[in-house]
Order: structure tokens, then sequence, then C-alpha cells
């Protein structure tokens, strides 16, 4: 039977040991395992510092609730019908109509449990006269259940603090309410038209 | 006082008061107290849900609950706060009671979020309407889930709160 000796050259065997020598005495390895750490050293820290300095929330953002001010009256442009309520998820918008001296309807009350909602927007997205936004607002905090019960006026307040004409413009056209092209109507297709 | 008279004697907001070349700080019991205990609020590791994933982001480098001197403890024994992440479903919620039970005086609860607050979506037979019904509830926070800085907002309310504190040092209450 054949016998395999292995046959190692002693040069290589020199250099080999020489190596490791090196990054043994001169910490090499734990110098490239550090070299992230020592890295960030030099770098700007990424905390914000948040009582400070507040993050802008994203364009879209949905946040706290306020209810549209019409420029022209002055009050809010909801009319009542009902049907954010009837979209809503966790059922935390609260309408109360009555009938005006005009025989017109009028909203009584306008509330919202802002501590059960879960900001999906379809309220937004339901209401047929762009008459409720959801504002970039996310920090408000409070110590009663009360505090975060708004009513009209509160949500009306909100409007008037949190949104800016610009801001409305953008948000109103670019995420949310119905536009007149999602009402076009389908030729194609026989549709139900009341007496004109 | 003898200290009121002196001229040297500089207040630096109501009831605290320097001595500059004493280098000394007069302050009330009450004032000082609050003030460790504002300034440390040691938080129980205990999340319930997806407000919980936000409450570690909080945690994290780029907002850093500890900056503020708040620190995830593990044990409820270590404790002073309750943050409750989460929907509280009534499975879990003796647990929830047991671990506030288990934690030292003074202890603070916060409500993180729309499910722990009232409940949320969920208007059914399994979950809890409200963990203020079987906890003292100190701070609301709102959001679905709230966003880190909306949990960090709801800390600066809870110190807040505790530097208004008086005599909850004292065994005579």
């Amino acid at each position: 039977m054949e016998e395999y000796v292995k046959i190692v050259t002693r040069d290589r065997l020199y250099k080999d040991e020489m190596e490791s020598l090196m990054t043994k005495f001169l910490f090499l390895e734990i110098v490239r395992g550090m070299r992230l750490t020592l890295k960030t050293m030099f770098k700007k820290p990424v905390t914000r510092r948040y009582p400070k300095e507040k993050r802008q929330a994203k364009p879209g953002f949905r946040g706290l609730h306020a209810l549209v001010r019409n420029p022209e009256t002055g009050n809010a442009k909801c009319v009542g019908c009902g049907l954010c309520a009837a979209m809503c998820p966790s059922k935390c918008i609260y309408i109360y109509t009555r009938e005006g001296d005009n025989h017109e309807k009028v909203v009584e009350r306008y509330e919202i449990e802002v501590l059960r909602c879960v900001y999906c927007s379809l309220c937004v997205e339901a209401c047929p006269f762009q008459a409720i936004a959801l504002t970039e607002t996310y920090d408000y905090a409070a110590f009663s259940k009360q505090e975060l019960f708004y009513t009209k006026d509160r949500l009306l307040k909100n409007w008037d603090d949190f949104m800016t004409e610009e801001k409305k413009k953008r948000y109103f056209e670019s995420f949310w309410g119905p536009k007149t092209s999602f009402f076009r109507e389908n030729e194609s297709q026989a549709t139900f038209k009341g007496k004109s | 006082m003898i200290l009121d008279k002196l001229p040297s004697v500089v207040e630096l907001e109501e009831g605290i008061k320097v001595i500059p070349g004493a280098s000394t700080i007069i302050a009330t019991v009450d004032k000082l107290i609050n003030w460790g205990r504002a300034s440390s609020i040691w938080p129980v590791t205990f999340g319930l849900a997806c407000c919980a994933i936000e409450m570690m982001t909080t945690g994290s480098s780029h907002y850093d609950l500890d900056r503020l001197g708040i620190i995830f403890r593990g044990s409820p024994r270590q404790a002073d706060c309750m943050i409750v992440a989460g929907t509280v479903t009534k499975k879990m919620a003796p647990v929830v009671r047991k671990i506030y039970d288990q934690m030292p005086e003074p202890r603070y609860v916060m409500a993180m979020g729309s499910c722990a607050c009232t409940g949320n979506v969920y208007r059914s037979y399994s979950v809890v309407q409200g963990c203020d019904s079987f906890l003292p509830v100190d701070v609301y926070i709102p959001g679905c889930p709230p966003r880190p800085e909306a949990l960090l907002g709801g800390f600066v309310k809870l110190q807040e709160k505790m530097m208004k504190e008086s005599w909850r040092w004292s065994p005579i209450r």
C-alpha cells in the first residue's frame, strides 16, 4: 500500500505564523470589527431631541380630526347626512340633527370620540362635501378622557389651528375627497337617472 | 426667615432658591423628590399588541427614551410606570392587573393607543373597553398606533403631573 505523506514547505509555514502573530499583537481583527463603531464617533447623532425639535409629518398623514369651516358663512361645512358616521369602523362619530326654523336640517351636535378612532380616514373619503379632514397633528396626549372627546366647536378650532389654505388644497386634491372625476358616468352602462 | 433677607439669594423658580457663593440650592422636599421621580421614570417592558412595536421604536436611537431618564425594566418590582400598549383582552386583563399590583408605590399608568384607552374597533365580547375600567390611568395617548413622538409627549405630560404632586412620598398623606 502506498502511503501519502503531506509535504509542507518550510517557507509557507513561516509566513502563516508571522501573519497570525501580526494579527494577534496589533489587534487587527478587533480594529476591523470596530471600524463601523469608530466611524460613527465622528458623525452627527441621529437622535431627534423631541420636546425641542418636532418632526413634521409627511404629507397625507392622518392625525387629529378637524371639521372644515366654510369661509363664506363661517360655520361648519357639514350638512349632517351621517355618511361619515355610517362608514366609521369604530363608530366613534356622533351626529345629532334637528329641524331648523325654515325647515332646513341643522347639525346640532357633531362629536368625535378621538380615543376610539382608528385613523383610517374613511370618514374623509365618504364625505360628499369635503367637510371633515384629518390634520397632520399627532402629539396630543391628555390626562382625562373628557379632554379627548371633541365637540363641534373644538373640531372647528382644530381646523383654524392646524390647516392652512395651501395645506388644505394639497390634501383635498392629492389625497382625499370625492373628486368630480370619481363620478364620471360610464357611457356603455345603462344607469338610472331620476326625473330632471 | 433669615435667608429671605439675604440679598445674594437668587430665586430660580417658585420654591427653588440658590445661594451663589455657597453653591447651595434650597428647595422643599416635595420639589426635590418630584424632580428625582420625574427624571427617572422606569416603565415595565410590557407590550400587548402593535403599539408595543412603536414603544420599542421609541426606545431606539432615533427617539431615545434614555435621554429623558426612562429605562425599561424587566421586572414590575423595579418599575414605577406601566405603559399599557395594545388591546387588553378580557383574558389578559387579570394579568395586567397582577403586574400593576406587583409594582411598588408610587406607580403610574399610561394608556397608549386607542385600544388601551377605549377598546377601539373591537366592540366585542372578548375585549376590555378601555383599561381605565380596572387601572387608574394617568395619561391617555391617542393614536392607532401613536407615533413615537406621541408616546414621548405622553411621558412629558406624565413628568408635568409628577412635578405637581405634593406629599406623595410621605406615609401620612
